[in-house]
C-alpha cells in the first residue's frame, strides 16, 4: 500500500453531473461522488449499466456531451480543479496527463487516418519536438508495449487489424504522452477472454512499471479483482461503498456489493450452488426514489431506507459505505479469494 | 475488382446503345424535313441533293447501321447547321461546359463547407437556423430566375460583370454561381447531417479526450464526410447537366448545354446524336471513376475489396 | 422478496403501455411539435387556398388583355395603382391573377405527376422486391440508363415533337420519375422482409398481408411522403425552366415560365413581371422544402434531435 502521507494526484469531490433533456427533466447521472487517487494505485469503478461509471469517466476530463452537465463539485488535479480552467488549459491535461482508452476499439480510432498520423498528431499538440523526433518518439513508445514491427504499424490503418489488437495499440496511444493517469472505460468488454487477460496485464505492468495511476471502469467484478488495489461501488449515479479491494470484497458492508460479489460465479466455491442474482432491475434514472436508491432491490431493507436518502458514513481511515444498516458478511464463508 | 471494371463498362456501353436508339427513334418521330431545316429556302431538286449527300434517303435501319459504324470509329458525322466535324464541335463546346461546372462545384464547396460545419458546431442554434434558412432558400429559387436577378443587379445595375459571353473568368462567375444555387442547398445540408454524425462517433470523442485541437478535430470530420458528398454530387450530375442547358441559354454562353438546345431546335440530327453519346459517356465513366475513388479514399472499402 | 416482484412486473406492463402509446402519438406529437412542419405546411396550405379558390381571391380574368394599362408598375410604385397590386404585363394582364393561376397549374402539374409515378412506381417496387429475378434485373437497367442519360436532352426531343400540354408534361415527368419510387420501395421492402421484428412477427404467425401492412407500409410511406413532396418541388421548377426557355404550355396560359419568358423582354424597364413569379416559387417552395426538410428527420431518425 502506497504511503498514506503521499499526496493525491487526483481528488474528485462532490462530483455532480447531471442530465438536462428536452422535456425539462434532470437525469441525475452522477449524484454526490468523490474519491481520490494516488500516484501507482488503480481504482476500480464498478457498476451496472447505467449506473453513471462512464459519465463519471468523462466528467473527469470535463468533456460531458450536452446536454449534459457538471452542476457542482470539484476535481483536482495536483491541487488545480479542472473544472475552472479554460478550455486551452484542459486541452494541454488531456491526452498528456490524464489520458482515456474507449470501450469499443474498433469505433475509437478515426477510420480513414493511418494510426501513425493519429499518434502523430496526439505527441505533436502536446509537445514542441519536431516532426522526426515525434515520428522517433511514436515508433518507440508502440515497440515499448511489445509489438515487433512498430512501422508497419505507424502506415497501417485501423481497419486492417482485429478489435482485440487495436486495444492494445490503443494503450500505446494512451501512454504516447507519459501520462500521470490513465482511464480505462470498460477496456476488455468487447473482446474475448484471451485479449481481456492480456490487456489487463499490459495495463497493470503500466502501474508497476511506470507508476502510472489508472481509473478502471468495468462492470465485471473479475477485472476489478485482477488488477485494482481500491474499489468504488456505483448505484444509480451514487457511491455505494468505497474501499481498499482486499477489506471490501473481504468483508462488504453493503447489500449491494454483497449482491454483486454473490453472483460472480466462482469455480473455487466450496459447495456448488445456484447463482445468485440480484432481484429487479437498474432503477430509472428519471424517477429515483426519494430515500435509498437501492431500497427496491434491497434484501435488508427497512423503513428509514424509503424515506431518509443514506449518507456516504466513514467506517475507517479508508472504507466508506451508504447505507442505514451495513450488514455484517464475511465473504470467506462463501468464497475463497 | 477488375470483374467489377468490366462489368460496368458493358453496363455502360448498353446504356449508351439503348439511349441512341432511343434518340434515334425520337428523331424519325419529329415533323417535318431535316433537309429542309438545312436548307429552307432550296428547291426539290436541291433538297433531294441534300438528302442524299447526308444519307437521309436511304432506309431508317441503314441509318442507324452506319452510325453505328461511323461511330465506333470516333466519327459523328457532319453538322446539318454548323457544316462542321460533330467531333470538332464537341471538342470546342465541351470543356466550356466544364469550366462552368467545375466553377459552380468549387463555388458551392467554399460557400457550404463552412456553413455546413457551422450549424453542425451549433446545432440547434440561432445560427443553425440562419444557415437551414439560406440552404432551403437556394433550394427553392429557380436557377434560371437567379441567373436573371443576378444580370439584372450585378451586370445592368452595378457592371460588375459581363451580362453574358464568354472569355474571361469574369464572364464564368455570374454562371458558376447561379449554377452552384442547387448544389449549395443539398451539399449543406448533407455536410450538416453528416457532420453531426460523424461527431457524435467515437473516434472524435476519443480525439477530443486525446486534446487535439479543435480545428483538427473539424478536419477530422470533414474528412469522414467526403466520400458520401462525392456520392451526392455524381446523383446531381444531370440536374447540373440540365441546370447548365437554361444557365448558357441565358448567359449566351457557348456550352454544350446551348449547343444541345440550339441542336434540337434545328433539326441537326447528327449533333443531337453526337451530344447524347457525349453525355452519357462522361456521365458513366465519372460514375465508374467516382466508385473507383472510394477505394483510394477510404481504407475499409479498399480492404474489402482486395 | 415477493412484493418486490411485485411491483417490478407492474412497472414492467406500464412500461409497455407508455411504450404502445408512445409508437401511436409519436407521429402527431412530432407532426404538431415540430415548429418546420408547422411553418412548412401551414406556407403549402396558403398557396395551395389561394390556388384552389383563385376566382375568390382575385376578380381578373388571367386572359383579359388591356392594352391601355401594358406594364403597369406595382401599386406602391409611381403609377401604380390598386387595382393591379402587382402591376401588369406586357399585354396588360394583371399580373398578380396570372401568377395565382400560373401556380394552380404548376401544383396540380406536380400533384398528377408524382401520383402517377408513386402508384406506378410503388407497384413495380413491391413486385420486384417480392419476387426478384428477371424483372429486377430490368428495373436495374432502367435504373441504370436513368443515371446514363442526358435527360433533359430527351425533354427538349419530345416537347419539340410533341404539343406541350398539361398531359403531356405530367405523363414526361411520371416517366422520369418512377424508377427512382421503384428502387426506394424495392429497397425498403428487402431490408425490412429479412429485418429481425419481421421474421418474429411472421414465427408468430402473423400473415403476408398482416406483415405488408403494419411493417413495411409503415416504413414506406414516409419515405414516400418524403420523396413525392421534393419532386413536386424539383416538377414546380422544372416547368418554370422549359416554360422559360419555350418548351411549356404555349404563350396565352398564365404558367411562371411563361410569365418569366414574357418579363424577360422587359427586363431593364419592368422588373417587377419577371421578378413576382420568381417570388411565387420561392414561397412555394420554401414551405414544401421546408416541410419536407423536416420530414426527413423523423424519416431517417439519425438526423432527429437527441433525447
Amino acid at each position: 500500500m502506497p504511503n498514506n502521507d503521499q499526496k493525491n494526484l487526483l481528488d474528485v469531490k462532490n462530483l455532480k453531473t447531471h442530465f438536462f433533456l428536452n422535456n425539462g427533466q434532470i437525469l441525475r447521472a452522477v449524484d454526490g461522488i468523490s474519491f481520490s487517487l494516488k500516484k501507482g494505485e488503480c481504482l476500480g469503478i464498478v457498476g451496472e449499466s447505467g449506473s453513471g461509471k462512464s459519465v463519471t469517466s468523462r466528467s473527469i476530463l470535463n468533456c460531458v456531451e450536452s446536454p449534459g452537465k457538471i452542476v457542482d463539485g470539484e476535481i483536482l488535479y495536483e491541487g488545480r480543479n479542472l473544472l475552472t480552467m479554460s478550455e486551452k488549459e484542459l486541452r494541454k491535461i488531456r491526452g498528456s496527463d490524464i489520458s482515456l482508452i474507449f470501450q469499443n476499439p474498433t469505433t475509437a480510432l478515426d477510420p480513414l487516418q493511418k494510426i501513425g498520423d493519429q499518434f502523430f498528431e496526439t505527441l505533436k499538440a502536446h509537445s514542441s519536438y519536431n516532426n522526426t523526433v515525434i515520428k522517433e518518439k511514436v515508433l518507440e513508445t508502440i515497440k515499448s508495449l511489445g509489438f515487433e514491427k512498430p512501422e508497419v504499424i505507424y502506415e497501417s490503418y485501423p481497419c486492417d487489424f482485429s478489435p482485440g489488437y487495436i486495444q492494445r495499440i490503443m494503450i500505446a496511444l494512451a501512454i504516447l504522452c507519459k501520462p500521470k493517469i490513465v482511464i480505462a472505460d470498460e477496456p476488455t468488454t468487447t473482446l474475448g477472454v484471451t485479449i481481456q487477460s492480456q490487456i489487463l496485464s499490459m495495463l497493470d505492468r503500466l502501474r508497476t512499471e511506470l507508476g502510472t495511476s489508472i481509473i478502471m471502469i468495468t462492470h465485471d467484478f473479475g477485472v476489478i479483482a485482477q488488477v485494482s488495489t481500491k474499489v468504488m461501488v456505483m448505484y444509480g449515479g451514487q457511491c455505494m461503498e468505497y474501499g481498499p479491494k482486499k477489506d471490501l470484497f473481504l468483508e462488504p458492508k453493503h447489500p449491494y456489493t454483497i449482491g454483486l460479489i454473490r453472483s460472480v460465479p466462482l469455480i473455487e466455491a466450496r459447495t456448488i450452488k445456484k447463482l445468485y442474482t440480484i432481484p429487479g432491475s437498474p432503477p430509472e434514472m428519471i424517477n429515483l426514489p426519494s430515500g435509498c436508491v437501492f431500497a427496491s432491490r434491497c434484501e435488508y431493507v427497512g423503513k428509514k431506507c424509503l424515506t431518509e436518502k443514506p449518507p456516504l458514513k466513514k467506517l475507517n481511515e479508508e472504507r466508506y459505505c451508504s447505507c442505514h444498516y451495513p450488514v455484517e458478511f464475511n465473504t470467506r464463508d462463501e468464497i475463497i479469494i | 475488382m477488375k470483374q467489377i471494371i468490366i462489368k460496368r463498362l458493358i453496363i455502360g456501353l448498353f446504356v449508351i446503345l439503348v439511349v441512341t436508339m432511343l434518340t434515334f427513334a425520337l428523331l424519325q418521330l419529329f415533323p417535318g424535313d431535316p433537309a429542309k431545316m438545312i436548307a429552307p429556302w432550296a428547291g426539290e431538286e436541291t433538297l433531294i441533293e441534300i438528302r442524299k449527300s447526308f444519307g437521309l434517303d436511304s432506309p431508317f435501319h441503314i441509318q442507324v447501321l452506319k452510325f453505328y459504324q461511323d461511330a465506333l470509329k470516333g466519327d459523328f458525322g457532319e453538322s446539318f447547321f454548323y457544316r462542321e466535324e460533330v467531333r470538332t464541335l464537341l471538342f470546342s463546346y465541351f470543356p466550356r461546359t466544364i469550366y462552368l461546372t467545375l466553377g459552380a462545384l468549387l463555388m458551392a464547396l467554399v460557400i457550404s463547407i463552412p456553413l455546413g460545419v457551422l450549424s453542425a458546431l451549433n446545432r440547434d442554434s440561432f445560427i443553425d437556423r440562419i444557415v437551414l434558412f439560406i440552404s432551403i432558400t437556394s433550394q427553392s429559387l429557380p436557377n434560371f430566375w437567379l441567373a436573371l436577378m443576378f444580370i439584372l443587379f450585378f451586370a445592368v445595375k452595378l457592371g460588375l460583370f459581363p451580362a453574358g459571353g464568354y472569355g474571361s473568368w469574369q464572364h464564368l462567375f455570374l454562371p458558376s454561381f447561379a449554377l452552384a444555387c442547387t448544389l449549395i442547398a443539398t451539399f449543406i445540408r448533407s455536410i450538416r447531417s453528416m457532420m453531426i454524425d460523424v461527431l457524435e462517433q467515437d473516434f472524435i470523442k476519443a480525439s477530443e479526450a486525446r486534446g487535439i485541437p479543435r480545428l483538427y478535430i473539424i478536419k477530422k470530420g470533414l474528412r469522414n464526410t467526403f466520400v458520401p458528398l462525392l456520392t451526392l454530387f455524381t446523383m446531381q450530375l444531370g440536374y447540373m447537366l440540365g441546370g447548365a442547358v437554361v444557365i448558357e441559354f441565358i448567359f449566351n454562353y457557348p456550352g454544350i448545354g446551348l449547343l444541345a438546345m440550339q441542336a434540337v431546335l434545328r433539326r441537326d440530327y447528327p449533333l443531337i446524336q453526337g451530344l447524347v453519346v457525349l453525355i452519357s459517356t462522361v456521365f458513366i465513366i465519372l460514375n465508374l471513376l467516382v466508385d473507383l475513388s472510394y477505394t483510394y479514399l477510404d481504407p475499409r472499402i479498399r480492404k474489402e475489396e482486395l | 422478496m415477493n412484493l418486490d416482484t411485485n411491483i417490478d412486473n407492474n412497472t414492467l406492463l406500464k412500461k409497455d403501455n407508455i411504450n404502445f402509446k408512445g409508437k401511436l402519438s409519436r407521429w402527431y406529437r412530432f407532426l404538431l411539435t415540430n415548429k418546420g412542419i408547422f411553418f412548412g405546411s401551414l406556407i403549402t396550405f396558403i398557396v395551395i387556398f389561394c390556388v384552389v379558390f383563385a376566382p375568390l381571391v382575385t376578380t381578373y380574368d388571367p386572359l383579359k388583355q388591356d392594352i391601355t394599362k401594358r406594364l403597369t408598375p406595382p401599386m406602391w410604385q409611381d403609377g401604380g395603382s390598386i387595382e393591379h397590386i402587382l402591376g401588369t404585363d406586357s399585354m396588360g394582364r394583371d399580373l398578380l391573377t396570372r401568377i395565382i393561376y400560373g401556380g394552380r397549374f404548376s401544383l396540380l402539374l406536380g400533384l398528377t405527376s408524382v401520383l402517377i409515378a408513386l402508384m406506378v412506381g410503388t407497384l413495380f417496387g413491391l413486385i420486384t422486391g417480392y419476387y426478384g429475378g428477371f424483372l429486377e434485373n430490368i428495373l436495374m437497367r432502367i435504373v441504370d440508363i436513368q443515371l446514363g442519360f442526358p435527360f433533359i436532352i430527351l425533354v427538349v426531343i419530345i416537347l419539340s415533337i410533341a404539343e406541350p400540354t398539361f398531359w403531356v408534361l405530367s405523363a414526361l415527368f411520371s416517366l422520369l420519375l418512377w424508377p427512382g419510387y421503384a428502387r426506394v420501395v424495392r429497397s425498403i421492402l428487402l431490408s425490412e422482409k429479412s429485418a429481425a421484428y419481421v421474421l418474429a412477427a411472421k414465427s408468430l404467425g402473423a400473415s403476408d398481408f398482416r406483415i405488408i401492412i403494419i411493417y413495411i407500409a409503415r416504413n414506406i410511406i414516409p419515405s414516400m411522403l418524403l420523396m413525392s413532396t421534393m419532386d413536386i418541388a424539383t416538377i414546380i421548377i422544372t416547368e418554370a425552366m422549359l416554360g422559360f426557355v419555350g418548351l411549356g404550355t404555349p404563350p396565352p396560359a398564365p404558367t411562371w415560365g411563361n410569365i418569366m419568358a414574357d418579363g424577360k423582354n422587359y427586363i431593364s424597364t419592368a422588373w417587377w413581371v419577371i421578378t413576382f413569379p420568381g417570388v411565387a416559387i420561392w414561397i412555394t417552395l420554401f414551405g414544401i422544402n421546408l416541410f419536407g426538410d423536416n420530414l426527413q428527420q423523423f424519416v431517417n431518425p439519425k438526423l432527429r434531435k437527441k433525447y
